[in-house]
Protein backbone atom coordinates (compact mmCIF):
# COMPACT_ATOMS: atom_id res chain seq x y z
CA UNK A 1 0.00 0.00 0.00
CA UNK A 2 1.19 3.36 -0.44
CA UNK A 3 1.77 5.27 2.57
CA UNK A 4 1.06 8.30 1.15
CA UNK A 5 -2.16 10.04 -0.26
CA UNK A 6 -0.86 12.86 -2.83
CA UNK A 7 -2.54 15.61 -0.21
CA UNK A 8 0.43 16.86 1.78
CA UNK A 9 0.64 16.01 5.08
CA UNK A 10 -2.13 12.64 4.84
CA UNK A 11 -0.38 9.77 5.59
CA UNK A 12 -1.89 6.37 4.34
CA UNK A 13 -2.54 4.06 7.23
CA UNK A 14 -1.92 0.30 6.96
CA UNK A 15 -5.52 -1.69 8.82
CA UNK A 16 -4.10 -4.38 10.05
CA UNK A 17 -0.56 -2.90 11.62
CA UNK A 18 -3.14 -0.55 14.04
CA UNK A 19 -3.23 -1.69 17.42
CA UNK A 20 -6.70 -2.50 19.04
CA UNK A 21 -5.77 0.17 22.21
CA UNK A 22 -4.44 3.28 19.83
CA UNK A 23 -5.66 6.27 20.42
CA UNK A 24 -6.60 7.03 16.43
CA UNK A 25 -9.04 10.17 17.51
CA UNK A 26 -11.36 10.99 14.86
CA UNK A 27 -10.14 10.55 11.49
CA UNK A 28 -8.40 7.40 9.74
CA UNK A 29 -7.02 7.68 5.95
CA UNK A 30 -6.32 4.33 4.94
CA UNK A 31 -6.97 1.72 1.79
CA UNK A 32 -8.71 -1.48 0.90
CA UNK A 33 -10.67 -1.98 4.40
CA UNK A 34 -14.20 -3.71 4.17
CA UNK A 35 -17.17 -2.51 4.80
CA UNK A 36 -17.50 -4.73 7.88
CA UNK A 37 -13.79 -2.79 9.04
CA UNK A 38 -15.28 0.56 8.55
CA UNK A 39 -18.44 0.17 10.87
CA UNK A 40 -16.42 -2.18 13.29
CA UNK A 41 -13.86 0.86 13.65
CA UNK A 42 -16.76 3.90 13.64
CA UNK A 43 -18.59 1.64 16.46
CA UNK A 44 -15.74 1.09 18.43
CA UNK A 45 -12.92 3.57 18.19
CA UNK A 46 -15.60 6.14 17.42
CA UNK A 47 -13.93 7.23 14.14
CA UNK A 48 -15.82 9.89 12.50
CA UNK A 49 -13.77 9.92 9.39
CA UNK A 50 -13.20 6.94 7.03
CA UNK A 51 -11.37 7.92 3.86
CA UNK A 52 -9.82 5.32 1.61
CA UNK A 53 -7.09 5.83 -1.16
CA UNK A 54 -8.65 3.97 -4.39
CA UNK A 55 -11.90 5.59 -3.65
CA UNK A 56 -12.67 8.74 -6.03
CA UNK A 57 -11.95 12.23 -5.36
CA UNK A 58 -10.09 11.44 -2.14
CA UNK A 59 -8.41 14.69 -2.28
CA UNK A 60 -11.86 16.60 -1.76
CA UNK A 61 -12.99 13.95 0.72
CA UNK A 62 -10.15 14.49 3.09
CA UNK A 63 -10.58 17.79 2.64
CA UNK A 64 -14.73 17.33 3.24
CA UNK A 65 -13.52 15.46 6.52
CA UNK A 66 -11.42 18.81 7.70
CA UNK A 67 -14.65 20.79 6.46
CA UNK A 68 -16.75 18.74 8.35
CA UNK A 69 -15.14 18.65 11.43
CA UNK A 70 -14.06 21.89 11.36
CA UNK A 71 -17.05 23.83 9.66
CA UNK A 72 -20.28 21.66 10.05
CA UNK A 73 -22.19 24.10 8.36
CA UNK A 74 -20.97 24.21 5.55
CA UNK A 75 -22.17 20.82 4.73
CA UNK A 76 -25.42 21.12 5.68
CA UNK A 77 -25.94 24.40 4.29
CA UNK A 78 -24.40 23.42 0.81
CA UNK A 79 -23.76 19.88 0.74
CA UNK A 80 -22.77 19.32 -2.73
CA UNK A 81 -20.30 22.08 -2.96
CA UNK A 82 -18.75 20.76 0.51
CA UNK A 83 -18.72 17.15 -0.91
CA UNK A 84 -17.37 18.40 -4.75
CA UNK A 85 -14.67 20.32 -2.99
CA UNK A 86 -15.45 23.74 -3.25
CA UNK A 87 -13.54 25.44 -1.29
CA UNK A 88 -15.47 28.52 -0.26
CA UNK A 89 -18.77 26.67 -0.65
CA UNK A 90 -21.78 29.00 -0.64
CA UNK A 91 -25.68 29.55 -2.53
CA UNK A 92 -24.17 30.21 -5.98
CA UNK A 93 -22.04 26.92 -5.87
CA UNK A 94 -24.12 25.01 -5.12
CA UNK A 95 -26.77 26.11 -6.96
CA UNK A 96 -24.37 25.42 -9.98
CA UNK A 97 -24.20 21.50 -8.76
CA UNK A 98 -27.80 21.33 -7.68
CA UNK A 99 -28.86 18.92 -10.99
CA UNK A 100 -32.86 18.60 -9.35
CA UNK A 101 -33.75 19.06 -6.01
CA UNK A 102 -37.77 18.88 -4.33
CA UNK A 103 -39.09 19.40 -1.63
CA UNK A 104 -41.28 16.79 -0.68
CA UNK A 105 -44.97 18.19 0.37
CA UNK A 106 -46.70 14.64 0.27
CA UNK A 107 -46.10 11.20 1.08
CA UNK A 108 -47.03 10.42 -3.18
CA UNK A 109 -44.23 13.05 -3.99
CA UNK A 110 -42.47 9.91 -3.96
CA UNK A 111 -43.38 8.90 -7.65
CA UNK A 112 -42.28 12.07 -9.03
CA UNK A 113 -39.38 12.45 -6.91
CA UNK A 114 -37.84 8.83 -8.34
CA UNK A 115 -39.39 10.06 -11.87
CA UNK A 116 -37.23 13.12 -12.22
CA UNK A 117 -34.19 11.15 -10.39
CA UNK A 118 -34.20 8.89 -13.18
CA UNK A 119 -34.58 10.94 -15.97
CA UNK A 120 -31.69 12.89 -14.59
CA UNK A 121 -29.49 9.88 -13.78
CA UNK A 122 -30.42 8.50 -17.82
CA UNK A 123 -29.16 11.96 -18.93
CA UNK A 124 -25.53 11.15 -17.13
CA UNK A 125 -25.19 7.56 -18.27
CA UNK A 126 -26.36 4.62 -19.35
CA UNK A 127 -25.49 1.94 -16.59
CA UNK A 128 -28.62 0.47 -15.58
CA UNK A 129 -27.06 -1.53 -12.42
CA UNK A 130 -25.96 2.17 -11.28
CA UNK A 131 -29.55 3.83 -12.19
CA UNK A 132 -30.93 1.19 -10.16
CA UNK A 133 -28.59 1.62 -6.85
CA UNK A 134 -29.29 5.76 -7.24
CA UNK A 135 -33.13 5.14 -7.50
CA UNK A 136 -33.15 2.57 -4.85
CA UNK A 137 -30.99 4.85 -2.68
CA UNK A 138 -33.33 7.62 -3.19
CA UNK A 139 -36.53 5.51 -2.16
CA UNK A 140 -34.91 4.38 1.12
CA UNK A 141 -33.90 7.94 1.77
CA UNK A 142 -37.45 9.36 0.88
CA UNK A 143 -39.29 6.62 3.40
CA UNK A 144 -37.05 7.28 6.07
CA UNK A 145 -37.60 11.22 5.65
CA UNK A 146 -41.27 10.67 5.83
CA UNK A 147 -42.01 7.30 7.86
CA UNK A 148 -38.58 7.13 10.64
CA UNK A 149 -37.55 10.76 10.66
CA UNK A 150 -40.91 12.41 12.28
CA UNK A 151 -42.04 9.87 14.63
CA UNK A 152 -38.72 8.65 16.17
CA UNK A 153 -37.34 9.20 19.48
CA UNK A 154 -33.03 9.58 19.80
CA UNK A 155 -32.72 5.97 20.62
CA UNK A 156 -34.23 4.98 17.47
CA UNK A 157 -36.02 1.91 19.16
CA UNK A 158 -39.44 2.43 17.39
CA UNK A 159 -39.09 0.90 13.58
CA UNK A 160 -41.36 4.09 12.64
CA UNK A 161 -44.87 3.66 11.64
CA UNK A 162 -46.38 1.40 8.98
CA UNK A 163 -45.08 2.20 5.45
CA UNK A 164 -48.45 3.73 4.00
CA UNK A 165 -49.02 7.31 2.70
CA UNK A 166 -52.50 7.33 5.29
CA UNK A 167 -50.23 7.25 8.46
CA UNK A 168 -47.94 10.30 7.93
CA UNK A 169 -48.98 14.08 7.59
CA UNK A 170 -46.09 16.35 6.14
CA UNK A 171 -45.57 19.24 8.75
CA UNK A 172 -45.47 22.06 5.43
CA UNK A 173 -42.82 23.86 8.08
CA UNK A 174 -40.90 20.74 8.00
CA UNK A 175 -40.53 19.49 4.67
CA UNK A 176 -37.94 16.93 3.59
CA UNK A 177 -36.02 18.39 0.98
CA UNK A 178 -34.05 15.89 -1.74
CA UNK A 179 -30.96 16.82 -4.33
CA UNK A 180 -29.14 15.43 -6.71
CA UNK A 181 -25.79 17.02 -8.56
CA UNK A 182 -22.39 15.37 -9.93
CA UNK A 183 -19.12 16.61 -10.74
CA UNK A 184 -18.33 14.37 -13.57
CA UNK A 185 -17.37 12.00 -11.93
CA UNK A 186 -19.32 11.32 -8.57
CA UNK A 187 -23.12 11.16 -8.31
CA UNK A 188 -24.16 12.91 -5.20
CA UNK A 189 -27.58 12.06 -3.94
CA UNK A 190 -28.72 14.15 -0.68
CA UNK A 191 -31.67 14.27 1.93
CA UNK A 192 -32.14 16.25 4.64
CA UNK A 193 -35.29 16.29 6.79
CA UNK A 194 -36.08 18.69 10.14
CA UNK A 195 -36.08 16.67 12.91
CA UNK A 196 -32.68 14.86 13.77
CA UNK A 197 -33.49 12.24 15.27
CA UNK A 198 -31.15 9.66 13.67
CA UNK A 199 -29.29 7.45 15.39
CA UNK A 200 -25.98 7.44 13.91
CA UNK A 201 -24.23 4.74 16.67
CA UNK A 202 -27.56 2.60 16.04
CA UNK A 203 -27.81 3.12 12.34
CA UNK A 204 -23.77 1.71 12.03
CA UNK A 205 -24.77 -1.05 14.29
CA UNK A 206 -27.83 -2.33 12.59
CA UNK A 207 -25.96 -2.19 9.36
CA UNK A 208 -22.92 -4.36 10.91
CA UNK A 209 -25.35 -6.91 11.87
CA UNK A 210 -26.84 -6.57 8.19
CA UNK A 211 -23.54 -7.72 6.89
CA UNK A 212 -22.50 -9.93 9.95
CA UNK A 213 -25.89 -12.06 9.25
CA UNK A 214 -27.86 -13.84 6.22
CA UNK A 215 -30.01 -10.70 5.43
CA UNK A 216 -33.12 -12.83 5.66
CA UNK A 217 -32.64 -13.35 9.33
CA UNK A 218 -32.13 -9.68 9.29
CA UNK A 219 -35.77 -8.71 7.86
CA UNK A 220 -38.13 -6.97 10.32
CA UNK A 221 -41.45 -8.53 9.87
CA UNK A 222 -43.59 -6.78 12.62
CA UNK A 223 -44.96 -3.21 12.33
CA UNK A 224 -42.70 -0.60 10.72
CA UNK A 225 -39.90 -0.63 8.16
CA UNK A 226 -38.40 -4.18 7.29
CA UNK A 227 -34.77 -2.82 9.06
CA UNK A 228 -32.47 -3.46 5.70
CA UNK A 229 -33.08 0.15 3.99
CA UNK A 230 -29.53 1.44 5.49
CA UNK A 231 -27.81 -1.30 4.90
CA UNK A 232 -28.65 -1.38 0.75
CA UNK A 233 -28.19 2.46 0.83
CA UNK A 234 -23.78 1.53 2.40
CA UNK A 235 -24.18 -1.20 0.20
CA UNK A 236 -24.63 0.46 -2.90
CA UNK A 237 -22.63 3.71 -2.16
CA UNK A 238 -18.97 4.88 -2.53
CA UNK A 239 -18.91 7.37 -0.32
CA UNK A 240 -21.66 8.07 2.39
CA UNK A 241 -22.31 11.36 4.65
CA UNK A 242 -24.10 11.29 7.91
CA UNK A 243 -24.59 14.85 9.61
CA UNK A 244 -26.85 14.81 12.60
CA UNK A 245 -28.04 17.96 14.83
CA UNK A 246 -29.72 16.34 17.00
CA UNK A 247 -33.31 17.80 17.18
CA UNK A 248 -32.76 20.02 14.44
CA UNK A 249 -31.88 18.32 11.29
CA UNK A 250 -30.46 15.16 8.99
CA UNK A 251 -28.63 15.52 6.42
CA UNK A 252 -27.57 12.32 4.65
CA UNK A 253 -25.58 12.02 1.17
CA UNK A 254 -24.44 9.35 -1.11
CA UNK A 255 -21.85 9.47 -3.62
CA UNK A 256 -22.16 7.15 -6.81
CA UNK A 257 -19.05 6.99 -9.43
CA UNK A 258 -21.51 6.78 -12.66
CA UNK A 259 -18.31 6.23 -15.10
CA UNK A 260 -17.43 2.92 -14.13
CA UNK A 261 -18.98 -0.32 -14.56
CA UNK A 262 -20.41 -2.67 -11.78
CA UNK A 263 -17.84 -4.72 -10.93
CA UNK A 264 -15.40 -1.43 -10.93
CA UNK A 265 -17.84 -0.05 -8.60
CA UNK A 266 -18.31 -2.75 -6.43
CA UNK A 267 -14.23 -3.07 -5.96
CA UNK A 268 -14.00 0.86 -4.56
CA UNK A 269 -13.47 0.35 -0.91
CA UNK A 270 -16.19 2.77 0.53
CA UNK A 271 -15.99 6.34 2.47
CA UNK A 272 -18.09 7.23 5.81
CA UNK A 273 -18.03 10.46 7.10
CA UNK A 274 -19.87 11.18 10.17
CA UNK A 275 -20.81 14.42 12.07
CA UNK A 276 -23.05 14.71 15.11
CA UNK A 277 -23.91 17.32 17.71
CA UNK B 1 -42.41 6.66 -12.06
CA UNK B 2 -45.66 3.99 -12.27
CA UNK B 3 -47.09 2.00 -10.20
CA UNK B 4 -47.09 -1.87 -9.34
CA UNK B 5 -49.61 -4.16 -11.36
CA UNK B 6 -49.89 -7.82 -11.17
CA UNK B 7 -51.81 -8.58 -14.97
CA UNK B 8 -53.43 -12.00 -14.32
CA UNK B 9 -54.29 -14.68 -17.51
CA UNK B 10 -54.04 -18.20 -17.97
CA UNK B 11 -54.06 -20.75 -20.34
CA UNK B 12 -54.78 -25.06 -20.34
CA UNK B 13 -51.47 -25.64 -19.11
CA UNK B 14 -50.98 -22.56 -16.17
CA UNK B 15 -51.93 -19.51 -15.04
CA UNK B 16 -49.85 -15.99 -16.02
CA UNK B 17 -49.15 -13.18 -13.46
CA UNK B 18 -47.43 -10.45 -15.30
CA UNK B 19 -45.41 -8.09 -12.81
CA UNK B 20 -44.81 -4.20 -13.93
CA UNK B 21 -43.48 -1.30 -12.19
CA UNK B 22 -41.61 -1.32 -8.40
CA UNK B 23 -41.96 -3.79 -5.79
CA UNK B 24 -42.15 -1.70 -2.44
CA UNK B 25 -44.49 -1.43 0.54
CA UNK B 26 -47.90 -0.52 -1.64
CA UNK B 27 -48.09 -3.82 -3.29
CA UNK B 28 -50.24 -6.92 -2.71
CA UNK B 29 -48.88 -9.93 -4.28
CA UNK B 30 -52.35 -12.15 -4.85
CA UNK B 31 -52.49 -15.58 -3.45
CA UNK B 32 -51.75 -18.37 -5.54
CA UNK B 33 -54.29 -20.62 -7.63
CA UNK B 34 -52.63 -24.01 -6.45
CA UNK B 35 -54.49 -26.22 -9.06
CA UNK B 36 -52.15 -25.36 -12.03
CA UNK B 37 -48.45 -24.02 -12.56
CA UNK B 38 -47.67 -20.72 -12.39
CA UNK B 39 -45.29 -18.46 -14.26
CA UNK B 40 -44.52 -14.67 -13.60
CA UNK B 41 -42.79 -12.91 -15.86
CA UNK B 42 -40.45 -10.13 -14.06
CA UNK B 43 -39.57 -7.92 -17.01
CA UNK B 44 -41.17 -4.90 -16.46
CA UNK B 45 -40.21 -5.02 -12.41
CA UNK B 46 -38.61 -1.06 -12.29
CA UNK B 47 -37.01 -1.38 -8.61
CA UNK B 48 -37.32 -3.38 -4.79
CA UNK B 49 -37.08 -1.58 -1.91
CA UNK B 50 -36.67 -3.06 1.22
CA UNK B 51 -40.02 -3.36 2.09
CA UNK B 52 -40.85 -4.48 -1.56
CA UNK B 53 -38.16 -7.36 -0.54
CA UNK B 54 -39.70 -8.13 2.69
CA UNK B 55 -43.36 -8.65 0.96
CA UNK B 56 -41.72 -10.89 -1.54
CA UNK B 57 -39.55 -12.75 0.86
CA UNK B 58 -42.93 -13.08 2.54
CA UNK B 59 -44.68 -14.10 -0.29
CA UNK B 60 -42.20 -16.67 -1.04
CA UNK B 61 -42.38 -18.55 2.87
CA UNK B 62 -45.84 -18.46 2.77
CA UNK B 63 -45.66 -20.65 -0.38
CA UNK B 64 -42.56 -22.38 0.05
CA UNK B 65 -43.73 -25.89 -0.28
CA UNK B 66 -45.65 -25.07 -4.19
CA UNK B 67 -43.39 -26.54 -6.47
CA UNK B 68 -44.74 -25.29 -9.63
CA UNK B 69 -42.91 -21.73 -9.67
CA UNK B 70 -41.34 -20.24 -12.46
CA UNK B 71 -39.89 -17.38 -12.92
CA UNK B 72 -38.99 -15.49 -16.96
CA UNK B 73 -36.87 -12.57 -17.70
CA UNK B 74 -35.89 -11.47 -14.22
CA UNK B 75 -34.42 -8.26 -14.42
CA UNK B 76 -31.03 -6.63 -12.99
CA UNK B 77 -33.20 -5.61 -10.20
CA UNK B 78 -34.69 -8.52 -8.86
CA UNK B 79 -31.53 -11.22 -9.70
CA UNK B 80 -29.20 -8.92 -7.40
CA UNK B 81 -31.34 -9.97 -4.56
CA UNK B 82 -30.72 -13.52 -5.17
CA UNK B 83 -27.08 -13.80 -4.07
CA UNK B 84 -27.76 -11.11 -1.13
CA UNK B 85 -30.88 -12.68 0.68
CA UNK B 86 -31.57 -16.68 0.96
CA UNK B 87 -35.38 -16.38 1.24
CA UNK B 88 -35.89 -14.39 -2.01
CA UNK B 89 -35.86 -17.61 -4.29
CA UNK B 90 -36.04 -21.11 -2.80
CA UNK B 91 -35.24 -24.31 -4.43
CA UNK B 92 -38.32 -25.48 -6.26
CA UNK B 93 -38.61 -21.95 -7.64
CA UNK B 94 -37.30 -22.28 -11.40
CA UNK B 95 -35.75 -19.31 -13.19
CA UNK B 96 -36.49 -19.80 -16.49
CA UNK B 97 -34.75 -16.78 -17.88
CA UNK B 98 -32.84 -13.31 -16.38
CA UNK B 99 -31.04 -10.40 -17.99
CA UNK B 100 -27.53 -9.47 -17.68
CA UNK B 101 -26.32 -6.34 -17.82
CA UNK B 102 -23.29 -5.43 -20.39
CA UNK B 103 -21.61 -2.56 -20.16
CA UNK B 104 -18.58 -0.33 -22.01
CA UNK B 105 -17.32 2.36 -19.83
CA UNK B 106 -15.70 3.76 -22.94
CA UNK B 107 -18.49 3.67 -24.97
CA UNK B 108 -21.00 4.44 -21.77
CA UNK B 109 -23.45 1.85 -24.23
CA UNK B 110 -25.21 -0.57 -22.33
CA UNK B 111 -27.08 -3.68 -23.53
CA UNK B 112 -29.46 -6.24 -21.17
CA UNK B 113 -29.34 -9.75 -22.12
CA UNK B 114 -31.72 -12.29 -21.67
CA UNK B 115 -30.29 -15.39 -20.51
CA UNK B 116 -32.48 -18.87 -21.11
CA UNK B 117 -32.68 -21.81 -18.84
CA UNK B 118 -31.32 -24.53 -20.78
CA UNK B 119 -28.95 -22.54 -23.43
CA UNK B 120 -27.04 -20.10 -21.64
CA UNK B 121 -27.25 -21.33 -18.36
CA UNK B 122 -28.00 -25.11 -16.19
CA UNK B 123 -29.37 -24.86 -12.67
CA UNK B 124 -26.49 -27.56 -11.50
CA UNK B 125 -24.24 -23.66 -12.35
CA UNK B 126 -23.06 -24.29 -16.22
CA UNK B 127 -22.93 -20.79 -17.61
CA UNK B 128 -21.81 -19.49 -20.90
CA UNK B 129 -21.46 -15.71 -21.09
CA UNK B 130 -21.22 -14.71 -24.67
CA UNK B 131 -19.12 -12.14 -26.21
CA UNK B 132 -21.30 -8.73 -26.37
CA UNK B 133 -20.23 -6.53 -28.57
CA UNK B 134 -21.14 -2.35 -28.79
CA UNK B 135 -22.46 -0.33 -31.68
CA UNK B 136 -18.48 0.12 -32.62
CA UNK B 137 -17.96 -3.42 -32.52
CA UNK B 138 -16.05 -3.34 -29.32
CA UNK B 139 -16.42 -6.34 -26.58
CA UNK B 140 -18.34 -4.96 -23.74
CA UNK B 141 -17.68 -5.99 -20.01
CA UNK B 142 -20.55 -7.44 -17.36
CA UNK B 143 -22.14 -4.73 -15.73
CA UNK B 144 -22.52 -7.15 -12.65
CA UNK B 145 -20.18 -8.42 -9.84
CA UNK B 146 -20.15 -12.48 -11.48
CA UNK B 147 -19.22 -14.12 -8.38
CA UNK B 148 -21.90 -12.44 -6.43
CA UNK B 149 -25.12 -12.32 -9.12
CA UNK B 150 -24.06 -15.64 -10.47
CA UNK B 151 -24.01 -17.59 -7.52
CA UNK B 152 -27.96 -18.29 -7.23
CA UNK B 153 -26.68 -20.93 -10.25
CA UNK B 154 -24.46 -22.62 -7.57
CA UNK B 155 -26.59 -22.90 -4.94
CA UNK B 156 -29.23 -24.93 -6.05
Amino acid sequence: MPDEFDVPGIKCLNIDEIHPEENLGDFIFTDNASAQTILQMCLNKKIRHFVQKSNLAHAQEIALAQKMAKDPDKYFSFPLSAIFGQENPDEASEKKLQGVFFDINNPTDKFNVLAQIENYIKGLTKASSLLYEVLNTADELFTNAIYNAPYMDFNNENPGVERDFRNVRIDSSKRPYMFVGNDGARIVLGCKDQFGTLNVERLLARIKKCYDSDLSNVINYSSGGAGIGAFMIFESAASVYIGVKQGIQTLVCCSFAYKLSSASRSQLPKNLHIYTE
Amino acid sequence: MDQFKCVITSNLTENIWTFSGPLNEHIVIPPIDKSKPLSINMKKITLINSYGIRIWCKWIQENKEFKDLTLEECPFVFVNNFSKISGFITNLITVKSFYVPFFSEESQERKDVLFHLGEDYQINGFLRIPDIKDSKGEYMELDVNPIKYFSFLKRR
